[in-house]
């Protein structure tokens, strides 16, 4: 490599290292491309107008005034001076009443159904402090006038405390359960209450369990374990069974040991169907417990988690790294949060009897990283609880009811290009967000539901995310159109290449389908197992 | 830039005038491509993030409040627009392969260009904004003050610095020393 020996060298260097094109202005292109853009700005222009008088004059003069800096400067200064009286001022008040983490995390999530919450957190709280005071016709009282999920809990205590006067009002809250047999609350109430009245040496033997705590556990301890996972009866270690010991320590936030928090662990088989509790014990003054149990037998059985439990605490739990003992278990139990909120269906109605349970995610450093909630009558889920509501529509719901966003198309492969207006009257099926490596299933639903509605007034519309987008493999051009070429998609396929429809749409996962009625409104983002029902319904209308 | 009559372009299309947007998109299009090229290092892909820079501006221009600073705040939009575009590219590919029309012209018999090429494009975004500005475009100090909202001689300052750090690339390279 030899250097010319010319002072300005490197400039012509750089400036030969120019791409050899040049970019060339076209408004009316871009103009053709993005009207909405200016009919934006055209809007805003006007509403601005509208809102814009002449500027008062007490306004105008303090503009004025703050064009000089030293008057800036203080105002600055007197800011930061407000800001710090008040942080000092909200930081003495919080010392001086001390407010729970339950008492903010209410008070942050609380919305319209804040009163039915309260009443149901009151009775759950009232329904506690009568099983401290181990009152079982408290508890009985309670019940009859309680809602649903307070029988549910009540009887969860009545498991521990109750006695046979509960009995009546047991049986036909048990005989009414409609879940599965197995995780009938009421029921293993009875049963625990039955066996408590038999006499002492007639107890199953099972309960004489090979651990050293559990043996010196309390009848009628006070441990909230929930009906949620506790399975149907506790197993002891089989004979001849290898043993395996978990230990270890439970603390609070603060790092004080918990004492008496109920520990326990579910065996699953590989089918996941069934479960029985591995063990249980209690944790000691000093927080610690010691719980042994038979060794999952390798291949079809698995203990995967144990679980914390204590009534003034959230749940805990500790997920175990495999079959082998480990005796060095650290759990914290945070202090309990509430969430309200409404919950709705794909339709936007409220969903009454809706079964909610609340599962912490944590995250791997072990904060709190999403908090989900699921309905387990109706088997969605649904995650984002940022103002406590729960939606069972999985797709698109801030569109819902909406005038559907317009297609913004690179490139048609098979039709003339559409627009919705045109398509007004139709029925239209807007697939969003198609990437070609993972198309199979949707490919295949989608071609059936083209085939039976052929003729009758239903438009599909699948839109390719783009070229760019590359998880699961690279798409070229060619693929794209060889897809259509060889008969594949007796339906509108077209490419997204700068995601614009896709963002518009916004799916929380892809493909999503989007059902569009007569009237161009988005109605309801449909599952696999409704589409044809929804559709024969948009058709019907 | 003259001052006040590109002002009043401004006012004019914060007023809702197509045509006026028009002047504008045409006087700055070229810049702004420039420099989303100067984050993307891809022609196409600069050019996408220009013209999404220009869509923003135009729903966003009726709430800018000082029309004598429209090219800095279409400046940053273009930017931000072009990180947007480089991080979903990232996300999408580990590599960023270079379009053929990219590639510097044909290595003459002095000199390896596609070493300079290669400095270029080393360089911080800072940097490589200026460097393309100037020797892309052929933009002097004061239209590059301009257009980014900086001060001409922190636009002179950036260029010596960013010669600089191509000559020290080039002769960590084994380019030759005077």
């Amino acid at each position: 490599m030899v250097r010319p020996d010319r002072v300005n060298w490197l400039d012509e260097a750089i400036a030969r290292t120019a791409p050899g094109w040049s970019p060339v202005p076209d408004f009316d292109a871009w103009r053709s491309e993005h009207a909405h853009a200016l009919e934006t700005l055209t809007q805003r222009a006007q509403r601005k107008a509208h809102r814009v008088g002449p500027v008062p004059a007490a306004i105008a003069f303090g503009r004025e005034l703050m064009r000089n800096p030293l008057i800036r400067l203080a105002a600055a200064a007197l800011l930061a001076v407000a800001v710090f009286i008040l942080v000092r001022h909200l930081s003495r008040r919080e010392t001086a009443t001390p407010t729970s983490e339950r008492q903010i995390v209410e008070t942050a999530m609380h919305d319209q159904t804040t009163l039915t919450a309260d009443a149901a957190q009151a009775e759950l709280i009232r329904a506690e402090g009568l099983f401290r005071q181990s009152d079982v016709s408290g508890l009985l009282t309670l019940m009859e006038t309680g809602r649903y999920g307070t029988k549910v809990k009540i009887a969860g205590y009545l498991e521990r405390i109750g006695n046979a006067s509960a009995l009546s009002a047991l049986e036909p809250l048990a005989a009414q359960w409609q879940g599965a047999p197995d995780t009938n609350p009421f029921r293993k109430a009875i049963d625990a209450i039955h066996r408590r009245e038999k006499p002492a040496a007639e107890r199953e033997p099972a309960r004489a369990e090979p651990n050293a705590v559990s043996e010196q556990q309390p009848e009628g301890a006070p441990s909230s374990r929930s009906e949620r996972s506790a399975p149907q009866s506790p197993a002891a270690p089989a004979e001849g069974r290898e043993l395996v010991t978990y230990a270890g320590r439970v603390v609070d936030e603060t790092d004080d040991a918990v004492p008496g928090v109920h520990v326990w662990g579910q065996v699953l088989s590989n089918t996941f169907r069934n479960s029985v509790l591995a063990q249980e014990t209690l944790t000691d003054t000093d927080g610690r417990f010691h719980l042994t149990t038979a060794r999952p037998v390798e291949g079809t059985e698995i203990l995967r988690v144990l679980y914390f439990d204590h009534a003034d605490y959230g749940l805990g739990w500790h997920t175990l790294a495999g079959s082998d003992a480990d005796e060095s278990i650290q759990v914290t139990l945070y202090a309990p949060g509430a969430v309200a909120g409404v919950v709705v269906d794909r339709l936007g109605q409220p969903v009454a009897d809706a079964r909610i349970e609340a599962d912490m995610r944590l995250s791997a450093n072990g904060q709190t990283d999403q908090l989900m909630l699921w309905d387990l009558t109706h088997k969605y889920v649904y995650a984002d609880t940022s103002d406590g509501d729960m939606q069972i529509f999985p797709q698109g719901w801030q569109l819902l009811g909406r005038q559907a966003p317009p297609l913004s198309i690179a490139k048609w492969y098979n039709s003339k290009p559409q627009t919705l207006e045109e398509l007004r009257g139709k029925v239209v099926l807007l697939q969003i967000g198609v990437l070609l490596p993972l198309y199979g299933e949707d490919l295949t639903m989608i071609q059936k539901v083209a085939e039976k509605y052929a003729g009758r007034g239903l438009e599909i519309i699948a839109v390719h995310q783009s070229l760019d987008v590359t998880w699961g493999g690279e798409v070229t051009e060619d693929d794209l159109q060889k897809l259509v070429r060889d008969g594949h998609v007796p339906f509108a396929f077209c490419l997204d290449q700068k995601r614009q429809t896709c963002s518009a749409y916004a799916p929380k996962a892809t493909p999503a389908l989007y059902l569009i009625d007569r009237e161009g409104r988005v109605v309801i983002s449909p599952t696999k197992d409704n589409i044809e029902t929804c559709i024969d319904q948009l058709l019907g209308r | 830039m003259q001052g006040n009559a590109e002002n009043e372009i401004v006012e004019a299309a914060r007023r809702g005038d197509a045509q006026s947007f028009g002047m504008l998109y045409t006087r700055h299009y070229v810049s702004m491509v420039w420099l989303a090229y100067s984050v993307l290092l891809d022609r196409t892909l600069a050019e996408d993030a220009a013209q999404q820079a220009f869509v923003k501006a135009c729903e966003k221009l009726p709430g800018l409040k000082r029309a004598d600073r429209f090219v800095p705040w279409l400046a940053q939009i273009c930017r931000n627009e072009a990180h947007q575009l480089l991080r979903n590219r990232k996300r999408a590919q580990s590599a960023m392969p270079i379009d053929a029309d990219d590639k510097a012209a044909p290595v003459s018999e002095d000199l390896d260009l596609g070493l300079v090429k290669a400095a270029v494009d080393r360089l911080a975004p800072m940097y490589r904004e200026i460097i393309v500005l100037h020797y892309y475009q052929r933009m002097d100090y004061r239209q590059i003050a301009a257009t980014l909202g900086i001060a001409g001689h922190t636009v002179r300052g950036r260029l010596f610095r960013a010669r600089r750090k191509i000559e020290q690339t080039l002769r960590r390279n084994g380019f030759p020393q005077r």
